[in-house]
């Protein structure tokens, strides 16, 4: 069941910055359960500084602004409650952890969230019974997931395991950022279904790309282009399709000039 | 004024008493001991070489009693010690109360081991007591036999293997202030093999503690000994440890040193070899927190064809803890077709931790390999966030990152059953809530 009236996600006004240097200067945003909203912008626009801010990177300074996750005010949130709270970031750059096993990553991931909401851990069995069936909605191969966290994965094979994680965390909001850059074509088509098949009337999907092909398979309500730390156009799927015709120069110019 | 005045004074005033509790083989090493002490004057102090975070002439200025009249006190006894046993570790054990041998080991030794008080050993093997390896001047040696009047004897006889750990648990359990001045003898002989693990704990969390520890290991031809060294005290215990080894041609040496709780610790590693073929590893583990300081110094000397050494040390620095490592290889003429390797690598968790590092590598010597280095960073924060991000808090999320940079030195702990009760313990120890030696009164 859609509904549509509540929302999601609302960003007000965000701005954010790194050593003193402002990044997001005023971002307005506001997501539906259902709604899959495309962000698209030239490199350097900060799009994976908005996806790091509303994901809790320590990194970021917020300078001004709100955002809320259905009613909770999200910027207050530890990372981790954040995430127990339903949000999921797909890194641009999923980081390595040797060392830690994807097992025991998941599993302390899991049952820190179990715990939040004062539920027992899963038995170990439950857990990798979790694990096999997470694991075939991206054709994970077993042998990753028994490795450490996304050592000497590659580039694809760490862009599928962030999709992996999403779907043991069952998130309500999923921001992808740039999870199509590294997959092959058919790597490309297979974790694109993977978050088709995660998709439900419930949930949302911020989804980052440079690419129209992407869109293809997860098919945005909304494409948004961001600029210079704001969101200077919003329009249809359509807008995907224009800009991988004529590139970002005539918006540039647009809001150059203003 | 130095502070091993105090030691040579009451050594002078006390030599008869210390004698008459102490076999003559012990004894009649005191003179040149004490000739040692005098001419050094005085205990290393800090900015002494190889000696940058510990100064001894500190750990050993306060006044300590030392019981060297020999009554005993405390709950010692047979039913009185608890074992650290460490669970699933069947072992043979002796324990060491303050500075006396406790036989708790109530059932029949294998065929072909002896385990017994250093005091009648040295009656019965008088050279047991020069085995050691360590510099002519080092003070912690010389104190050590100037006052020594026991510890722990353990032979492995030629060609006997066993499989069982042997557990020496050296214990402080006193109301005063004490210094115990321990020694343990490990002699595995030719083609003998066998594992050893020392835990040294106190009894008492309120009380002062120093220990003066000597221990030296002689391995046979084609010998092999797991020694395993774990140190789980409290904030007012001070060790000053040497482990001596000197090993027989194709003969295996392999020592962990687990560091876990503690006030100040000094911990030195002499290692060299009497033929060709030897193989040496020292692995050392530490976590410290608080105010405490944990300085390891660990030499290995080739002189002989065809023999490997690897140390590793590998720190967790958490609060205003402090480090030490300084590490020598020393690769002499003649040592051809040498495999050296030293690794240093600390993890600092706070920033007010501190790490000081200094390997080295001697060579004197072509046709050799050699390897050396040390870094010292904090956690990782992207992989921190990382993990955070995925719902794991902050906390945990430390505690596994710290537990994976350990695993590196925990999984070169040989003995299975050991090292899953050491990966328990360490991660006990990381979460902050390892009072002393719960591990060891937990389990009674
Ligand atoms: N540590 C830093 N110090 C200063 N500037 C930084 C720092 N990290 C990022 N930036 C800058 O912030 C801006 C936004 O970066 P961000 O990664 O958000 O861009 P993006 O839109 O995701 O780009 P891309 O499409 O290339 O992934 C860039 O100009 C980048 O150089
Ligand atoms: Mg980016």
């Amino acid at each position: 069941m859609t509904m549509n009236n509540d929302i999601l996600l609302e960003v007000k006004d965000l701005h954010a910055g790194i050593d003193g240097k402002e990044i997001l200067r005023g971002i307005n945003l506001t997501i539906r359960p259902g709604e899959i909203h495309a962000i698209m912008g030239p490199n350097g626009s900060g799009k994976s500084t908005l996806s790091g801010v509303l994901a809790g990177n320590p990194r970021y300074t917020v300078t001004g602004g709100s955002a809320t996750f259905h009613g909770l005010d999200l910027l207050a949130l530890q990372p981790e409650n954040r995430s127990h709270e339903g949000l999921f970031l797909s890194f641009q750059y999923p980081v390595e952890i040797p060392g830690v096993s994807m097992v025991n990553f998941m599993r302390a991931a899991l049952n820190a969230k179990r715990k939040y909401f004062n539920e027992q851990p899963l038995s170990a069995g439950d857990f990798l019974k979790l694990m096999r069936q997470k694991r075939a909605v991206v054709e994970l191969d077993n042998k990753l997931a028994s490795r450490s966290v996304n050592e000497g994965f590659s580039g694809g094979e760490k862009k599928r395991n962030e999709i992996f994680q999403m779907a043991m965390l069952e998130p309500r909001l999923s921001i992808l950022d740039e999870t199509d850059s590294g997959l092959d074509i058919d790597a490309l088509r297979i974790v694109a279904s993977g978050v088709n098949k995660l998709k439900t009337a419930d949930n949302a999907i911020m989804v980052i790309t440079h690419y129209q092909r992407l869109l293809d398979y997860i098919r945005p309500d909304f494409v948004h282009i961001l600029y210079k730390g704001r969101i200077v156009h919003t329009g249809g799927p359509e807008l995907a399709l224009e800009l991988e015709e004529k590139g970002y120069d005539w918006i540039k110019e647009q809001v150059d000039n203003q | 004024m130095s502070s091993l005045n105090q030691y040579l004074q009451f050594f002078e005033a006390n030599r008869a008493a210390i004698d008459s509790h102490a076999p003559e083989a012990m004894n009649c090493r005191r003179d040149a001991a004490l000739a040692t002490l005098r001419r050094l004057a005085r205990f290393p102090d800090r900015g002494d070489e190889g000696f940058e975070v510990v100064s001894l002439e500190d750990m050993y200025a306060p006044d300590y009693g030392i019981n060297i009249a020999r009554v005993p006190f405390g709950e010692g006894g047979k039913s009185g010690v608890h074992g650290c046993d460490i669970p699933n570790v069947g072992t043979i054990s002796a324990s060491v109360v303050n500075d006396s041998f406790v036989n708790d080991y109530q059932r029949a030794l294998p065929e072909g081991v002896e385990l017994m008080s250093l005091a009648r050993a040295a009656e019965l093997y008088p050279d047991c007591l020069s085995l050691s390896v360590a510099p002519a001047d080092n003070a912690v040696v010389a104190l050590n036999d100037l006052l020594l009047q026991d510890g722990v004897y353990i032979r492995v006889h030629r060609g006997v293997s066993l499989p069982k750990p042997i557990q020496i648990l050296s214990l402080f359990n006193a109301s005063m202030p004490l210094m115990a001045v321990r020694r343990i003898v490990v002699d595995v002989e030719d083609n003998a093999s066998a594992i050893v693990i020392a835990c040294d704990h106190p009894r008492t969390t309120e009380v002062d503690y120093l220990a003066c520890r000597v221990v030296d290991i002689r391995l046979g031809r084609g010998a092999s000994l797991d020694f395993n060294d774990l140190e789980e005290a409290t904030a007012r215990c001070s060790r000053s440890s040497v482990i001596t080894a000197v090993q027989g041609a194709d003969s295996d040496l392999h020592i962990s040193s687990i560091t876990l709780d503690g006030g100040v610790t000094r911990n030195e590693y002499y290692v060299s070899h009497l033929g060709d073929g030897c193989h040496t590893s020292v692995n050392g583990i530490v976590v410290a927190g608080g105010t405490q300081v944990v300085d390891n110094a660990s030499y290995v000397v080739h002189d002989h064809e065809h023999c490997t050494s690897d140390q590793l040390f590998k720190y967790a620095l958490f609060d205003s803890a402090q480090g030490g490592f300084e590490g020598l290889v020393n690769v002499r003429h003649g040592a051809r077709f040498t495999d050296a390797a030293q690794s240093n690598r600390n993890l600092l968790v706070s920033p007010q931790a501190r790490m000081h590092a200094m390997p080295q590598l001697v060579i004197d010597c072509d046709d050799v390999k050699a390897s050396h280095g040390s870094a010292t960073g904090q956690l990782n924060a992207d992989a921190l966030f990382y993990m955070q991000s995925r719902g794991i808090p902050a906390d945990e999320a430390r505690m596994i990152l710290i537990n994976a940079f350990m695993a590196e030195g925990m999984e070169k702990i040989k003995h299975e059953p050991l090292r899953s009760t050491l990966l328990m313990l360490l991660d006990r120890r990381l979460r902050g809530c390892s009072d002393s030696c719960a591990a060891c009164h937990g389990h009674h």
